[in-house]
């Protein structure tokens, strides 16, 4: 009876599941509701992680878990501490959750709903939660090591090497894309500016609470900061509508770029305890707190999706971004569906903390479920816009206009019918002089998310406060990113430096923080300041080469993966993760191909760096206007080299991979596992 | 040894609640045991309880490397902090 029970309830979410995805492929001309892509999204991924999870948990893993983890064998109280399983969830799901599965899906929303949606579910399933669940094992079997150090034992000398240079290439790329998101959220706007700058001092204080006043009190601290900031938010309102306080904090593009790169240099030498543990205490509940109360606002309000299925722009005439589907929405989508960066969190602390090996598939596979989930609702919140509104905000000036006059006719001209009228209403009530070409995603996600808040709570009176809210969330977290990310960039390079002189190496001399810090932060705030004076945005150029070098280390990692289970002689299984790694790396190499040739000059870099040298050779062009299209030109060529070299690097190590397998394979080579010997877990069993 | 109390989790609830008492006193003792496993989660999760963790641990002499007198409260929360950001913590 419990097993026809169990039977039933799997049918019943199978095919809710499925119903709702067809609801949402192939409904046309009926209005659609947010609610079946909750469905969708849940009724597959309750049916994937109970089926395809534990598939690959049994057969291609074979998960002990009667073996002892390094958490159990190490425990050394510190790094190797074995923590409930829900406990290390809460902390993956934590480290892995960032901006991009919020700002991917939105921009790929140009799309239409139906192909970012598809991926987002179908490319988690099957791709993302797959490679973060094998590397954790990988990790877990081989003593909590790294990716780089188990491409160097499994693949080859050079992996490892090329591993910590595409983590680093990709940290620059993600630092400069990340800072060019607030600074097109914070431009032109006092409130937001105002709010975000007082996140500091607040930070500041939560960080003297914790050192001095209560140690290590986190709780405590955090609710202080929490009551402070929807202080600040509410008090931004003031400072808005203050003339003389409104000046002070409205910012150009360039000045706020100027002032980003400057606090990234003070926080990365400060110490940790002052300014970026406690701002990440902070962040990290204010985003899990925010993705849950989007998660139930939008099954209270259930939204009409306002997007087509598919738009005009599957052509590759985006104004968001330009390309095609194949590659750029994958690329665009990046770490909601498929994220190379988790495989360094799955390869970091999560395995440390690990009791039992069967724990991992929760931890991994289940916790990027929850990651592409948040993306799911991004699409949600992007499509419920009206997609008049959704192309103001996101395109840049030089292809729809500065005014709302012009935008208005170019984005009706496109099919989205859109009135002037319509902006300046809603740009007055959320509290901002303007909406219109503010790109990067956030502005536009900050919308979404506060008409389904308004409508929850407070109707269009509080529209401005949750959308500064929204706003100041989604930068609070940004700037955690870049505070982190900076000081680990710091460490790689420091690590690169010591092979060229050992004091370089010590982490704690002073000379050397400040010339890697300024070496790290220069490397991302020169590409930020061109980002800021493309005419194209910026973000056109840096969220497709960030997407190319996330998936890019996404196939680094399944190659590892894969080369692991061909030693581990299951050769039958493979497809489990050399499925993904082909289809990943097909999309990465033919964007990498298309971003540095392709004879559009709003795609290739060559091309519109050669349209501009064509322009600058004419000659008639002012002096200043001359100087900055020669800086461009420069620019779009060191986007090409950046890109050749990141897809020439991954290239490497797939062909060292190849051979590898191709030597196992014809036992040319014996088969050498790095794995950690046979322990048996003194735990009794159950959980 | 049994897992779960060697990790110290928190308590689960009363099933015997229902025969003893009314059916409020059965959801208020739900929902308090509800509660509890959350406020503990919380606690663990964000670093709250690491220190009282850690005692237990090093009084217990479970830890296996650590030697010497345990760290005070202040120098240990400096400890984590510094091994947490030498690393990849946190993702795009």
């Amino acid at each position: 009876m419990k097993k026809l029970l169990k039977i039933l309830f799997w049918i019943g979410v199978s095919g809710a599941g499925a119903g709702a995805l067809g609801a949402i492929a192939f409904e046309r001309g009926e209005p659609l509701n947010a609610t079946w892509f909750i469905v969708a999204a849940c009724g597959t991924y309750l049916v994937a992680y109970r089926f395809y999870s534990a598939f690959v948990a049994s057969r291609v893993l074979a998960l002990d878990s009667s073996r002892a983890t390094p958490a159990e064998r190490l425990d050394d109280g510190r790094d190797f501490v074995p923590t409930n399983k829900w406990v290390v969830m809460g902390h993956h799901f934590a480290a892995i959750a960032g901006p991009g599965p919020l700002l991917g899906p939105t921009l790929a929303a140009q799309f239409g709903y139906l192909p970012g949606t598809i991926w987002l579910i179908a490319g988690a399933v099957l791709g993302g939660c797959v490679q973060d669940f094998v590397i954790l094992f990988c990790s877990i079997r081989r003593d909590g090591k790294s990716l780089g150090q188990m491409a160097r034992e499994e693949v080859s000398q050079r992996g490892g090497m090329i591993a910590l240079l595409a983590v680093l290439a990709i940290m620059i790329i993600l630092l400069a894309v990340v800072a060019l998101v607030i600074v097109n959220a914070l431009k032109t706007s006092p409130w937001a500016t105002f709010t975000l700058a007082m996140t500091i001092p607040i930070a500041m204080l939560m960080g003297l609470y914790m050192r001095y006043w209560r140690p290590g009190r986190v709780l405590q601290a955090s609710a202080i900061g929490f009551a402070l900031i929807l202080f600040v938010v509410v008090a931004g309102q003031w400072v808005a509508e203050s003339p003389s306080w409104a000046r002070v904090f409205t910012l150009s593009g360039p000045a706020l770029a100027i002032a980003i790169i400057l606090y990234g240099y003070a926080a990365s030498a400060l110490p940790v305890w002052l300014l970026l543990a406690p701002r990440d205490y902070l962040s990290a509940f204010i985003k899990v707190g925010a993705v849950w109360a989007l998660a139930a606002g939008i099954l209270l309000v259930r939204p009409t999706i306002q997007m087509s299925a598919l738009t005009r722009f599957a052509d590759g005439t985006g104004p968001v971004f330009a390309g095609t589907i194949f590659p750029f929405c994958f690329i665009t989508i990046a770490c909601g569906a498929v994220s190379g960066f988790h495989s360094l969190i799955a390869s970091g602390t999560t395995p440390k903390l690990i009791t039992r090996e069967g724990h991992a598939r929760l931890i991994g596979y289940g916790s990027m479920l929850m990651e592409s989930f948040v993306g799911v609702m991004a699409m949600v919140a992007a499509c419920a816009l009206s997609p008049g509104v959704y192309f103001a905000m996101n395109s840049p000036a030089g292809i729809v206009g500065q005014t709302a006059e012009a935008a208005a006719v170019t984005i009706s001209s496109w099919g989205f019918p859109l009135e002037p009228q319509t902006m300046h209403h809603l740009a007055q009530q959320v509290g901002e002089r303007t909406l219109l070409n503010r790109t990067g995603g956030a502005p536009s996600l900050a919308v979404g998310m506060a008409q389904v808040f308004s409508h929850t709570l407070g109707g269009t009176r509080l529209l401005g406060i949750w959308y500064h809210f929204a706003l100041m969330f989604e930068a609070l977290f940004i700037l955690t990113v870049l505070d982190a990310g900076t000081r680990v960039g710091r460490f790689m390079v420091q690590e690169l430096l010591a092979h060229v002189w050992k004091p370089f190496g010590r982490t704690s001399w002073y000379p050397s923080t400040l010339l890697t810090s300024a070496l790290i932060v220069g490397a991302w705030g020169y590409f930020l300041y061109l980002g800021v004076l493309d005419p194209l945005g910026g973000i056109n150029s840096l969220w497709p080469m960030f997407g190319i070098a996330n998936q890019l280390l996404a196939a680094v990692a399944l190659v590892v993966a894969t080369t692991i289970l061909i030693k581990m002689g299951r050769l039958r299984w493979i497809w489990v993760t050399l499925g993904p790694m082909i289809w990943v790396l097909s999309v990465t190499m033919t964007g990498s191909f298309q971003k540095i040739f392709h004879p559009n000059p709003s795609i290739g870099f060559l091309a519109y760096a050669n349209q501009l040298a064509a322009k600058l050779a004419a000659g008639g062009l002012p002096a200043a206007k001359a100087a900055e299209t020669a800086r461009l030109v420069f620019n779009q060529r060191l986007n090409a080299v950046v890109v050749g070299l990141l897809a020439a690097m991954a290239l490497i190590l797939v062909f060292e991979a190849l051979y590898e397998w191709f030597r196992i394979l014809s036992k040319r080579a014996p088969v050498v596992l790095h794995e950690a010997p046979y322990v048996a877990t003194r735990w009794a069993e159950g959980d | 040894m049994a897992l779960a109390s060697y990790l110290g989790r928190a308590g689960t609830g009363d099933s015997s609640a229902w025969q003893r008492g009314g059916l409020m006193r059965s959801i208020v003792r739900g929902t308090q045991a509800v509660m509890g496993k959350a406020w503990w989660w919380l606690r663990q999760v964000s670093g709250d309880a690491a220190y009282e963790n850690y005692l237990r641990r090093t009084r217990r002499g479970e830890a296996t490397i650590c030697a010497g007198p345990p760290l005070t409260r202040e120098q240990y929360y400096l400890d984590v902090l510094r091994r947490r950001y030498t690393g990849v913590g946190r993702c795009c």
